[in-house]
This record gives C-alpha cells, sequence and structure tokens, in this order.
C-alpha cells in the first residue's frame, strides 16, 4: 500500500513522542541552564596555570621554558620570557612569563601542553561557559586570567592533581637532597682544599 | 537524508544516540572530539573504572536503535522515490576515480582495506562486508546502515575479548626520536574510504614529506558524473550520499 512506510514512521515518531512523557530514557534533553548533566572527571576544557599559595603573580609555577609554546600544534601560545630571575616553589632561581596569553578560539584542547611541561604548571580545566560579546579581545586569556590555584586543580580534577602534588613533592624533595649532598660536597671539597693548601706545591716540572 | 526533508526526526534521533557514543568518548579521554588518545605503542589512559560496561551497555542497546531509525526511513515512500535510480555511479568509474568506502562498496565492489590488508586484529573478527548492486543513492544509504550493523558485531567481539593489561608499551618514545630514512604508506579502512598517511623521512626528526589521503575528497571528485542526468534538486541528495567531510575536502 502506497504511504505504509511513512505511517510506519510517523507511529514510531509518535511512540517517541509519548513516551517521552512517562519514560525518562526517551527525554534526552535537558533545561540547560537550570539542568546541568554531571561533568566526567577527567573532562579537559582549555589550559589554565596553576599557582601556589596566596599571590597569583608570585606563586605562577611556570618558568617560562616556552616547551609548550612550541609543542602546541595550532600555535595558540604566546609566552614572553622575563628579563630577570625570581625563586621559584623549589627555591631555585628561575625565570618566569612577563606575558603568557592562549588564544581559546584556536585552542583545540588537545592537552599537549600539559603533557610536555616539566614543572606541572599548565593543566587543564573544565570551565566551558566561555561565550563572550568579543570574538577576538575577550577569548585572548591573559595571564591573569589563566592563573588559578592549586586548590583550583585540586577540585576539578582530583585524581591528576593529587599525583601532580606528589610527584612536585618528589621533585623538591630531591632538589632539596642535592642541596644538601652539595652542601656537604662543598664542606668536604673545601675541607679537602685546605688539606692540600698546607702540603707544599709540587714544582711544575715535577707535575708534568 | 535531511536534504530529502527527513529534515527533523530521524536527524534528531540520530543526534540521540550519538551524544551515548560521545559520552564515552568524554568519559574515558576527556574530551568529546579531540580525543587524543592513541599513543605510539599504545594509549594515554587506562578505562575508567564502569566504562567498559557503559560501553557494553550501548552497544548492546544500539540495534534498536537502527531498527528504529529504519522504520521511519527504509521503506518511507518518500526517500524511495527520490533515492531509488538517482546518482548512479557505475563499478567502472568508481573503481577508475579511486572512489573508497561505502561509495565503492554501494556500486558492487567488493573492496573494504579491513579485509584486504587484515590490519590491525581485524583478522580476528568476523564480520561481512555488505555490497551494494545498484550504486544508486538508496543503495549507498542502506550500505550504511548494514555496515553499522557489522560495526556492532565488530564490537560485541572486540568487548569480549579485550585484554586487561598495560596500556601503553614503556619503551616507546612519544616525541624526540629520528625514524630511519626511507618512506611508509599506512592506509585504514575509516567511515568514509580509505585513509591513507605517506610519510617519507630523511632520518631528522621531522618528516621530509608528509601527505594524507583523504577519502571524502577522492569521493567527491565523482560527484558530477553521478549528478548528470538528473534534476537540480537531487544534487543536493547526491553530494549528501557521497558523505563528505569538509575538513578533508578543504584542501
Ligand atoms: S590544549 Fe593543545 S591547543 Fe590548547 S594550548 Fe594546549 S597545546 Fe595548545
Ligand atoms: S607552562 Fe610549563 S612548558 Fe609552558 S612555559 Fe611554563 S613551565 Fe614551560
Amino acid at each position: 500500500m502506497l504511504g505504509e512506510g511513512i505511517i510506519k514512521g510517523m507511529v514510531e515518531t509518535a511512540r517517541n513522542c509519548l513516551g517521552s512523557y512517562v519514560s525518562k530514557d526517551r527525554l534526552t534533553t535537558l533545561q540547560y541552564p537550570e539542568e546541568r548533566a554531571p561533568q566526567f572527571p577527567n573532562a579537559r576544557q582549555f589550559p589554565f596555570l596553576v599557582y601556589d599559595g596566596d599571590d597569583w603573580e608570585k606563586g605562577l609555577r611556570c618558568v617560562s621554558c616556552q616547551i609548550c609554546e612550541k609543542e602546541c600544534p595550532p600555535k595558540c601560545i604566546y609566552i614572553v620570557k622575563s628579563k630577570d630571575k625570581r625563586v621559584d616553589y623549589k627555591g631555585q632561581q628561575q625565570f618566569y612569563p612577563a606575558t603568557f596569553n592562549i588564544d581559546i578560539s584556536v585552542c583545540m584542547s588537545c592537552q599537549i601542553c600539559v603533557e610536555v611541561c616539566p614543572f606541572e604548571s599548565i593543566k587543564m580545566d573544565n570551565e566551558f561557559e566561555l561565550s563572550n560579546t568579543d570574538r577576538f579581545g575577550g577569548l585572548l586569556v591573559h595571564k591573569n586570567q589563566l592563573a588559578k590555584s592549586n586548590d583550583h586543580y585540586r577540585k576539578v580534577h582530583p585524581q591528576d592533581a593529587a599525583e601532580s602534588d606528589a610527584a612536585l613533592a618528589a621533585e623538591v624533595a630531591k632538589v632539596q637532597a642535592k642541596a644538601k649532598a652539595d652542601a656537604e660536597a662543598k664542606a668536604k671539597a673545601a675541607a679537602a682544599k685546605a688539606a692540600p693548601a698546607a702540603t707544599p706545591q709540587p714544582s711544575p716540572a715535577a707535575a708534568k | 537524508m535531511q536534504d530529502m526533508g527527513a529534515l527533523g526526526t530521524p536527524l534528531m534521533y540520530a543526534f540521540r544516540e550519538r551524544e551515548k557514543i560521545i559520552d564515552l568518548f568524554e568519559a574515558l579521554t576527556g574530551a568529546r572530539m579531540m580525543c587524543n588518545y592513541m599513543r605510539f605503542g599504545g594509549c594515554r589512559v587506562d578505562f575508567p573504572e564502569g566504562w567498559l560496561a557503559a560501553a557494553q551497555k550501548v552497544v548492546d542497546e544500539f540495534p534498536k536503535f537502527l531498527d528504529e531509525y529504519e522504520s521511519l526511513l527504509s521503506s518511507n515512500e518518500i526517500i524511495i522515490a527520490r533515492s531509488q535510480g538517482v546518482g548512479i555511479l557505475s563499478q567502472e568509474l568508481a573503481v577508475n576515480a579511486g572512489v573508497t568506502g561505502p561509495v565503492l562498496r554501494a556500486a558492487g565492489v567488493n573492496y573494504d582495506i579491513r579485509k584486504v590488508d587484515k590490519y590491525g586484529i581485524y583478522d580476528r573478527f568476523s564480520f561481512r562486508v555488505p555490497l551494494g548492486d545498484h550504486g544508486d543513492t538508496y543503495d549507498r544509504y542502506m550500505i550504511r546502515m548494514l555496515e553499522m550493523r557489522e560495526s556492532i558485531k565488530i564490537l560485541q567481539q572486540a568487548l569480549k575479548d579485550i585484554p586487561a593489561g598495560p596500556i601503553i608499551d614503556p619503551k616507546a618514545k612519544l616525541r624526540g626520536f629520528r625514524p630511519k630514512a626511507g618512506e611508509a604508506y599506512g592506509r585504514i579502512e575509516a567511515p568514509k574510504g580509505e585513509l591513507g598517511f605517506y610519510l617519507i623521512s630523511d632520518g631528522g626528526p621531522n618528516p621530509f614529506r608528509y601527505r594524507v589521503r583523504p577519502p571524502s575528497f577522492i569521493n567527491l571528485t565523482v560527484l558530477e558524473d553521478m549528478c548528470l542526468g538528473n534534476t537540480i534538486a537531487d544534487a543536493v541528495i547526491i553530494l549528501g550520499s557521497v558523505d563528505i567531510v569538509l575538513g578533508e575536502v578543504d584542501r
């Protein structure tokens, strides 16, 4: 019969339409923004910069090594290295980023910058409500907007944050151990230096 | 299909199912589309808890959705009237033009790289390759429906056999390696056809030459031959039946 196929389709549509009133499975939409779908634990949107402590400017972990800038596939990170150095979380003298911009209209959320960063300083955020009326300026996020505290990171990705904290703690411990070893070695070297200084210098001819 | 006036319902139903699949992607990799999951020698993260069960559920429910979808479209008189005998692609032309994927198989050529090359672990799965015999728009639609059912079969087998173990070869290097000088071509059966990557290395860290064989782009080249002799309104349907991704075509 002509039209049978169309009627079959209509029946299917009617079943779904009426079914959505009684069965939750058939109702697939959410009334955003009143209702929100839960986010997945490892959801990622755009990168942010982690800082420790209270002052975002002082606590930024980024040392401006520019690895992420080089590795970013669409080249949406722009970094200007600082001229001077300052003390970082390990207690070493390091550069810091004078400018750190990410153009999130270009960023494709690939997470490569996070993977290549050796200092655990850039991480993925799961903030997705970033719509803006300024198409160019509004989507170019600067250092001050990118900086978010480590607590924020712990909140959005608890598991990863724990791993990163552990890695950092190990790193700091290593540095401290090294500093201690260095200090001991220096002391030893100083002692050793003091010793040959007491013995008479061999003549250059004898040394050859 | 939406070009034929079936814009609302089937498309939205398909989106509903797509959402479930994309949710699986997001739960596993963190992103919906730019998954960035595969690595040389393995993959990036392991399954979160309960992911396999969720995937199994989606796979199990998918045939039901396909039945629903087909009851909307496959025997719909409007679809049949507008697509059968429209945009016929002959076997000869399809082979000569290098068309691959469902478009080629709808013309009746038995060529599926998963069967021809048996790459990866595809030799372990039992599945069939549906073939069309008219090469028209309706065949291309039907081939995709049948292929989805075959894909479900493959997924069922794959989910059953998936082994536990390390997810990545610890010796594999992700960056900064130098392949030996030479050239290589790798190809897979992508949803649109043969997706190939051709690389020439001169021994440095970056490829000397790198070229992608885009299936959509090559399938699109026969559009003119398929459209000739049909009405303008049919051209839209024929274009839709080639199923292009414009990212591949724009080059
Ligand atoms: S997520 Fe990817 S695209 Fe975005 S800034 Fe990082 S490396 Fe660049
Ligand atoms: S975010 Fe990491 S990789 Fe990028 S410049 Fe800062 S320290 Fe280097």
